[in-house]
């Protein structure tokens, strides 16, 4: 009861903190991870609903506060959602998979590729870009998977994100300079004239995870930003 | 009027009311055997009738007290005020149709004034004010009724819809309208109910009539058709047809190109003044001219052609403007991308403080929406999605409706109820085809109680607990898309071009959409709410002429789920933003034809005509033809109209029968109007026309009025305010008085105890 009554009080200041974003909501619309065959596929799943209490406050889009996850086997659970996160589609093996992204993809829908920073996720972020690309040349050949130069629009479409390029999370925050992830900014993945995804190599997923760095830094909100922007790029852009 | 309602309150609320009054019986049964066995023994000896004294005035405590416990409210009931208030306009119509007697020698004015009479009485006891009020041409005010009735001239034309909107300024809690029902201008009768909706005034009309012998005329008003059409696309030619008739009958019409019948139908037409639209859904061939042909009624049939131009390609500019972040904007832009013809210029709210850029040709950006109709001009068609209200300026949505009488299109996106609400009353819903619902909560308070409740119902699917503890909630959407329909009695009219061949399967999805009040009258149904709507379907497209231009309405969110749903190779979701587009975007210039200015032509006097032609075409001939044949050279002056290739012409007939316009383009297109000329000249008011009960109903039904007959009950309409006293619950158990006898009760029975020597 006690807890109701607490619960109510906090949303009451929320909402009228935040009346003017409110008054500007569009369609409701939910967040989704692609459930691939990996087994890392939900890692920090359990951090995105404060990325999406953190959309919510920050932006006036409608997300959904919860997190949704949408299969790779199932073309119609994906086209629920027209954004759609995953840690890699390079362990999509069967033929049904490989397909339904593509057809996602040509439909409409928007993939965003983030590589999980800890190193027995992704031991080498070239080896996993590279596997990203020949999977998407295999399964989607009309795509071009091409780098974002650091005056795009997607570091300033919302938030300014400072010096054109993303922030990069690591395991330890002393390391993290590696260059091995720095040099990698983002990428876009384009049919025709429109970007159909994104993928980093940043591990934006563990910054608002709050993996590897302390919190007084505001790692997790500088990830959450550009996650924002890439977000509502998608929407006016993609 | 109250009743009440009886409520337990504490734990028994929790409870089945049937479990409840059980308890509270069993309890007042304990209660009183307790009492009872209470004084079965006491200190003193005590006689039958003082033990049962005694025992009565601690079980009336008793009972008194579980009545406190019972709860019981009163609940007023708002459909029958006790006091009368607000007051009530009574108009009087006086103009000439209203006093022309029939062989009998009774007017309309003298029936209506019979039936007035037998409610009136009824009416000063519900009422606190009656004022009075008699129009033609324009609303007086008048002492009494008789004062109303009273008139040293009538009216020549009756103003009807502009004075009842007259009327709802005056602060009317109803309005009371004695006519028959015609107005000879063009007002629309939807802004009318709009309006009166919008104020809550129901507005009854008392009819009058008569046996007067009736006359007919027909005149076609008006022919629209596209001055350019893109090669093997569809398009839409409508005639806009002016008829009064004595009795209803069918009226045939014909469209021809050359010697080719395209299309023939039986309109119908009810006794009275009809304004009938025929819009024609045509394919347009290959390159070149086009020339269209109506032909309306038989014996003789009155013609109005006009030459359209078939061309190659064409190029339609488009702003959108979106009020919310939201997907749909993207896959619209998409749709639009597959064909070059469209450019897109889109404009994000600038409170959303989100930056767009385009850098393809076909694309580009504003800052905000433009507030002079001017700017507005160079776009042949605007979208206005997710907008809200109040982040449109007045200027802004002035400039919108400027733009729209003067040929724009405006396709206006919404699929949320509270906001298309609080476009209720505004400029922007005027020109609209359909009347919003009005808002109900308006105040800050209301609002954040809704976003709260929206929160609220946001977590309603996950556990609290989850989302504050940081710990994962995971779902799986499930969204159920609605499809559209083909209204009934659509085949014939622009819907079947947008969902030409469409089985369902092809036919538009949807997620939500915003509730209507109503759809205006003159507006065109293009689509409802298909399988699944529990009751009547809602309105889900709706287009209509508004000045020059066209102004749709779509209740539903932008279909972007329409179009992850359908394959990649499927080209309906383009196809559908395409051909809407398409039938809105005005033509670039204008096709030419003729159209008649004088409503009634009458031999010596003279008739104003109006010529539109492509002004690159150069200055078109023109020249009248008499019923014998002879032909005489128009002179023409260009128009003062902000438009180009606009001219003006007049002439006066010498005789009676049908009379012929031509005009001729320096490419040989012709266009042709024929009409007759009376010997005399006669009004729309002197035609006799019948009573028309038929808009009298439609517009009473509409605002909550009624067509008054002898059975007629007047009532005022139910307000907000009613409604949410009619919910307010009063307890009857929290009151002094109820105290006051409880204590009373129980002191009675100690006084008496001490009297007994009991204490």
């Amino acid at each position: 009861m006690k807890f109701n009554f607490y619960v109510a009080l906090t949303l009451m200041a929320f909402v009228f903190a935040t009346q003017s974003q409110d008054d500007l909501r569009g369609d409701r619309v939910g967040w989704a991870r692609l459930k691939t065959p990996s087994e890392w596929w939900k890692r920090h799943a359990e951090a995105d609903p404060v990325l999406m209490k953190f959309l919510r406050a920050n932006t006036s889009l409608n997300l959904d506060l919860k997190w949704n996850e949408a299969d790779v086997e199932n073309l119609h659970d994906m086209n629920c959602y027209p954004f759609l996160f995953s840690q890699g589609v390079e362990t999509v093996a069967s033929a049904k998979g490989r397909t339904n992204v593509a057809e996602y993809i040509r439909r409409g829908g928007f993939l965003l590729i983030d590589a999980c920073i800890d190193d027995s996720v992704t031991p080498d972020p070239d080896v996993f870009f590279a596997r990203q690309i020949q999977w998407l040349a295999e399964s989607l050949p009309e795509a071009r998977v091409l780098p974002l130069p650091s005056d795009h629009l997607i570091y300033r479409c919302y938030f300014q994100i400072s010096e054109g390029k993303p922030p990069h999370t690591h395991t330890s925050w002393s390391q993290r300079d590696d260059p091995r992830w720095t040099k990698h900014g983002l990428y876009e993945i384009k049919i025709g004239s429109r970007t159909a995804g994104v993928i980093t190599l940043s591990g934006l997923q563990c910054g608002w995870a709050r993996v590897g760095s302390p919190p007084a830094l505001n790692h997790d909100i500088a990830c959450m930003k550009m996650l924002v922007n890439i977000y509502i790029f998608a929407m006016l852009h993609g | 009027m109250t009743h009440v309602d009886w409520q337990f309150g504490g734990w028994l609320h929790e409870w089945p009311q049937w479990i409840s009054a059980s308890v509270i019986a069993i309890l007042a049964v304990i209660g009183v055997i307790y009492v009872t066995w209470f004084y079965r023994r006491t200190v003193g000896e005590l006689s039958f009738a003082r033990r049962l004294l005694l025992v009565t005035l601690r079980a009336v405590v008793v009972l008194i007290l579980l009545l406190c416990l019972a709860n019981p409210v009163r609940v007023p009931n708002g459909n029958t005020p006790t006091k009368p208030r607000g007051k009530v306009a009574v108009l009087v119509d006086r103009s000439a149709s209203m006093s022309a007697p029939d062989h009998r020698g009774n007017t309309r004015l003298a029936d209506a004034l019979r039936l007035w009479k037998s409610h009136e009485s009824d009416v000063n006891e519900y009422f606190s004010q009656i004022t009075y009020h008699r129009f033609a041409s324009a609303l007086q005010p008048a002492s009494s009724l008789e004062n109303a009735v009273k008139a040293n001239e009538v009216g020549g034309e009756t103003h009807l819809f502009a004075a009842l909107h007259q009327a709802l300024e005056t602060g009317a809690s109803a309005i009371v309208c004695l006519t028959d029902g015609l107005d000879t201008t063009s007002d629309d009768a939807g802004k009318l109910v709009a309006e009166a909706v919008r104020r809550s005034v129901p507005i009854y009309f008392v009819p009058g009539e008569n046996r007067v012998v009736s006359g007919t005329s027909l005149t076609v008003r008006e022919i629209k058709v596209p001055a350019q059409i893109l090669r093997h696309t569809e398009f839409t030619a409508t005639a806009l047809i002016e008829i009064a008739a004595t009795e209803e009958h069918e009226l045939p019409v014909e469209l021809w190109s050359g010697d080719t019948k395209l299309a023939a139908e039986k309109l119908p037409v009810r006794a009275g003044r009809n304004t009938l639209s025929w819009p024609v859904q045509l394919t347009a061939g290959e390159q070149g001219p086009m020339p269209l042909e109506f032909r309306i009624g038989d014996k003789p049939s009155q013609i109005a052609a006009c030459t359209t131009e078939v061309v190659e390609s064409v190029k339609i500019d488009v702003l959108y403007y979106q009020g919310a972040l939201q997907w749909g904007y993207r896959f619209l832009r998409g749709s639009l991308e597959t064909d070059p013809s469209f450019r897109l210029t889109s404009i994000l709210n600038p409170a959303l403080k989100v930056q767009i850029e385009f850098d393809s040709p076909g694309q580009s950006a504003l800052a905000d929406l433009p507030d002079g109709a001017r700017e507005l001009k160079r776009f042949q068609i605007i979208i206005l999605a997710h907008v809200f209200a109040d982040r449109l300026t007045a200027k802004q949505q002035q400039a919108l409706v400027e733009y729209a009488r003067s040929g724009g299109g405006v396709l206006f996106i919404s699929p949320d109820t509270s906001a298309t609400a609080r476009f209720s009353g505004t400029a922007l819903e005027e020109m609209l085809p359909v009347v919003f619902a009005p808002t109900v909560a308006g105040s800050s308070e209301d609002l954040a109680a809704q976003r709260l409740r929206n929160e609220l119902r946001q977590i309603s699917s996950q556990s609290g607990d989850s989302l504050f503890a940081g710990h994962s909630a995971v779902g799986h959407e499930r969204i159920a898309l609605k499809p559209f329909a083909l209204p009934s009695g659509g085949h014939r009219s622009a819907a079947s071009a947008l969902f030409q061949n469409s089985d369902a399967v092809n036919l538009p999805k949807f997620v939500e959409n915003a509730k209507l009040r109503a759809v205006k009258s003159g507006a065109e149904v293009l689509a409802v709410s298909g399988q699944g709507a529990e009751n009547s379907p809602d309105v889900l497209l709706a287009r209509q002429q508004f000045g020059s231009g066209f102004t749709a309405a779509l209740t539903t969110d932008l279909l972007w789920r329409w179009k992850l749903s359908l394959p990649s190779s499927s080209r309906a979701v383009e196809k559908f933003w395409q051909q809407l587009l398409l039938s809105l975007a005005p033509g670039s210039g204008s096709g030419l034809r003729v159209t008649k200015l004088t409503s009634s032509p009458a031999v010596n006097a003279p008739v104003e005509l109006q010529l539109d032609a492509s002004a690159s075409d150069g200055v078109p001939s023109l020249e009248a033809v008499s019923p014998g044949g002879e032909r005489n050279r128009l002179s023409l002056h260009e128009s003062e109209s902000e438009r180009a290739g606009v001219w003006k012409s007049a002439f006066t007939p010498t005789a009676p029968g049908i009379w012929e316009v031509r005009a001729t383009n320096s490419f040989h297109h012709t266009a042709r109007l024929t009409f007759s000329v009376a010997a005399k000249a006669r009004s729309t008011e002197l035609l006799n026309l019948p009573t028309d009960l038929a808009v009298m109903r439609q517009i009473a039904q509409s605002t909550g009025g009624a067509l008054v007959e002898k059975a007629t009950v007047f009532e005022r309409s139910k307000n907000l305010q009613d409604d949410f006293r009619a919910k307010r619950a009063q307890p009857l158990w929290n009151s002094g008085w109820l105290l006051g006898i409880l204590l009373g009760f129980y002191a009675i029975e100690l006084i008496v105890r001490r009297v007994f020597k009991l204490l």
